[in-house]
């Protein structure tokens, strides 16, 4: 990566609103420039999680009209299941085994 | 408005809010409501949704923190399935969907025979592509949200709200007859007869093949024949005057009340007193009862309880009791309907109804049934109904027939009486509603009920001067009309032998030919009702 750049130099920067700011002044000589930004893993939103998090706010919304579903969802504060993982027969076969009728 | 039948990944999508899929769900779910699509789950998919939910019910319940057994999930599961069936149709699981073993998914198998049955246009709701690519009737979520709303139209009767009501008991009563196979006579014939006669306030019911027969029977036991008259209203089915024809009696039509439409008692004594005493220009009768009067005899009075409203018995048993006359109610629209504090089939010599699908008590083809408090009248019908049987079918008494209401008609009858009070007190609600919100129109005349009735209001019927001109207003507002009827009996072709001719009847000519019947069934909706309101308003805009 560093190959594209040569020497590269350590700049603070803060990101904020969807708009990165240097928080040390430098002057750069294009006006625009392909810079290397260093992000912290912690910091870094799942796409998957935020596309969940997107269709949960909108479930929301049709349950505040919708009696069946807050009575469907009561218990499961806020939460809900990853279902990208398919199961199909395979989950029933093995809800009969926990339950442990036959 | 489509049927639309879940597959079960849909059902636990929603349950145990399953992403990403559980959106499109709940947008398809609300689109089916918006759309007034009837959405089913079928009763085979039972112990695969609960399982599933369950397991996926201990998934979710885990992300909180709590571990909960499977007997806990599957409580639970109960629960929300409880809620979220609360407002679906359960389509039936038949026999043929056990022959699916040799499927590579049986259970997908035997949801694709189910959405067949539902009927050819139904749809199967599934995010299962496998199913989608297989099937012509399954659909995604995805695919049914763009799908246009079928046509809103009000029904003119209803036989499918009252089904998806009643269908568990009536499926159930159909199998039961399936199963004991006593077809004729089954005893499902006897125990509606017993509930009938009860609700009637009547000593006996006789069940039977149809209203028409109904009508017949009474007066072939009473040996009605040719030289006998029988006093009727031209304002009503043809059967009810086919019937005095068909035995060579001679049907003596008596005009009716303009307000209520039915029978006026005060034209019977008029036409009586004209074949009595001979003064035969004083009331329009049969050519062959004005030439030879005394060859003739008055034997009985058919008043009709028309659309559902009483007949104006006391003065009818009245002139009957004076003459000595047999008055048999035709009361195929009227079952339900109350003449001072009595129903009707308790309140002639004896009552005849019809159970036609579009009646108010009405079974899946032909039925009726006779009502009478005359042990001995009982009998003889018992007798006629079955070839005029004694003992047996094979010691036959007298000419009868072969009338006998089908024990499936019987089972399916059973669950609908027991809802029948309840959809009589809706029928009035809605009647009211219509009155009360046409009450400004002065354009139309709205049904009449004198103070001692209540009717069963099979029909709600107004009369107005440009029937046509609105009614095909109404169409096209969506809003289904029907004459009933459009024109007098005694100028039908059917009786041109009578010799009647126009201007004999003239407020039954003049009803004819301006009434019309709108909507009317026990789950017709406020907004349904206001809707045809407005329409009938828009009309004279």
């Amino acid at each position: 990566m560093a190959d594209k750049w040569g020497a590269l130099m350590e700049v603070r920067a803060v990101y904020e609103g969807g708009e990165i700011t240097f928080v040390d002044p430098v002057k750069l000589k294009h006006s625009r420039v392909d810079l290397l930004i260093v992000v912290p893993d912690s910091e870094v939103l799942d796409n998957r999680e935020a596309e969940y998090q997107a269709i949960e706010a909108e479930l929301q919304q049709f349950a505040k009209d919708n009696d069946m579903l807050r009575k469907l969802w009561s218990g499961f504060d806020g939460k809900y299941l990853d279902g990208s993982a398919e199961f199909g027969r395979e989950a029933f076969v093995d809800a009969l085994e926990m339950s442990g009728k036959y | 408005m489509r049927n639309v039948l879940l597959d079960v990944n849909f059902v636990v999508d929603i349950i145990s809010k399953r992403m990403p899929f559980v959106l499109d769900a709940v947008k398809a779910l609300a689109h089916a409501r918006a759309c007034g699509d009837k959405v089913w789950l079928y009763t085979g998919s039972v112990q695969t949704l609960e399982y599933t939910a369950a397991r996926e019910i201990k998934r979710i319940v885990a992300l909180t923190g709590q571990n909960l057994t499977f007997k806990e999930a599957l409580k639970k599961a109960r629960e929300k399935l409880q809620i979220f069936t609360s407002d679906v149709n359960w389509l039936a699981a038949l026999a043929e969907d056990g022959l699916v073993f040799d499927e590579v998914e049986p259970e997908d198998a035997q949801l694709v025979l189910a959405v067949r049955r539902l009927s050819p246009d139904a749809l199967l709701l599934t995010r299962d592509q496998k199913l989608i690519g297989e099937c012509q009737q399954a659909i995604s979520p995805n695919e049914y949200l763009l799908l246009q709303p079928g046509k809103d139209s009000i029904a003119f009767v209803d036989l499918d709200a009252q089904q998806d009501i009643l269908r568990p008991q009536l499926e159930t009563n159909i199998h039961k007859v399936m199963r004991h196979g006593q077809y004729i006579m089954g005893p499902e014939v006897q125990e509606l007869e017993g509930k009938l006669a009860e609700f009637a306030g009547a000593e006996y019911c006789i069940g039977v093949a149809n209203g028409t027969d109904a009508l017949l029977m009474p007066l072939m036991a009473l040996g009605i024949g040719p030289g006998d008259l029988v006093l009727t209203t031209p304002f009503t089915f043809i059967a009810t005057a086919e019937v005095i024809s068909l035995l060579g009696a001679t049907p003596v039509f008596v005009d009716i009340d303009e307000r209520t439409y039915n029978i006026d008692p005060q034209q019977i004594e008029l036409a009586i007193q004209a074949i009595q005493t001979g003064n035969t220009e004083h009331y329009p009768l049969p050519a062959a009862v004005k030439k030879n009067p005394e060859a003739f005899t008055i034997k009985a009075i058919i008043p009709v309880d028309l659309f559902g409203l009483p007949a104006d018995y006391d003065p009818i048993m009245a002139v009957a009791g004076k003459h000595d006359l047999f008055v048999l109610a035709d009361s195929a629209q009227g079952f339900g309907g109350v003449y001072r504090g009595r129903f009707t089939g308790s309140l002639a010599h004896a009552t005849t109804t019809s159970f036609f699908p579009a009646k108010p008590l009405g079974c899946y083809g032909d039925g009726g049934a006779i009502f009478t408090d005359d042990a001995s009248l009982a009998d003889k019908l018992t007798s006629i109904r079955v070839h005029g049987k004694g003992e047996d079918k094979y010691d036959n008494l007298r000419i009868g027939l072969n009338a006998r209401l089908d024990t499936m008609q019987a089972a399916i009858l059973l669950p609908k009486l027991e809802s029948f009070p309840s959809e009589l007190k809706h029928r009035r609600r809605i009647a009211a509603s219509y009155t009360e919100g046409l009450a400004n129109c002065n354009s139309i005349i709205t049904p009449f009920t004198p103070e001692c009735c209540q009717s069963a209001w099979a029909q709600y019927s107004i009369v107005a001067g440009n029937r046509e001109k609105i009614q095909k207003s109404l169409k096209k507002s969506g809003v289904p009309t029907a004459i009933y009827y459009g024109r007098s009996l005694h100028l039908q072709p059917a009786f041109k032998s009578l010799g009647y001719v126009e201007g004999d009847m003239p407020i039954s000519e003049r009803i004819s030919g301006s009434i019309f019947s709108l909507p009317m069934h026990p789950y017709l909706t406020e907004k349904a009702v206001c809707g045809v309101v407005d329409a009938i308003y828009n009309c004279f805009l």
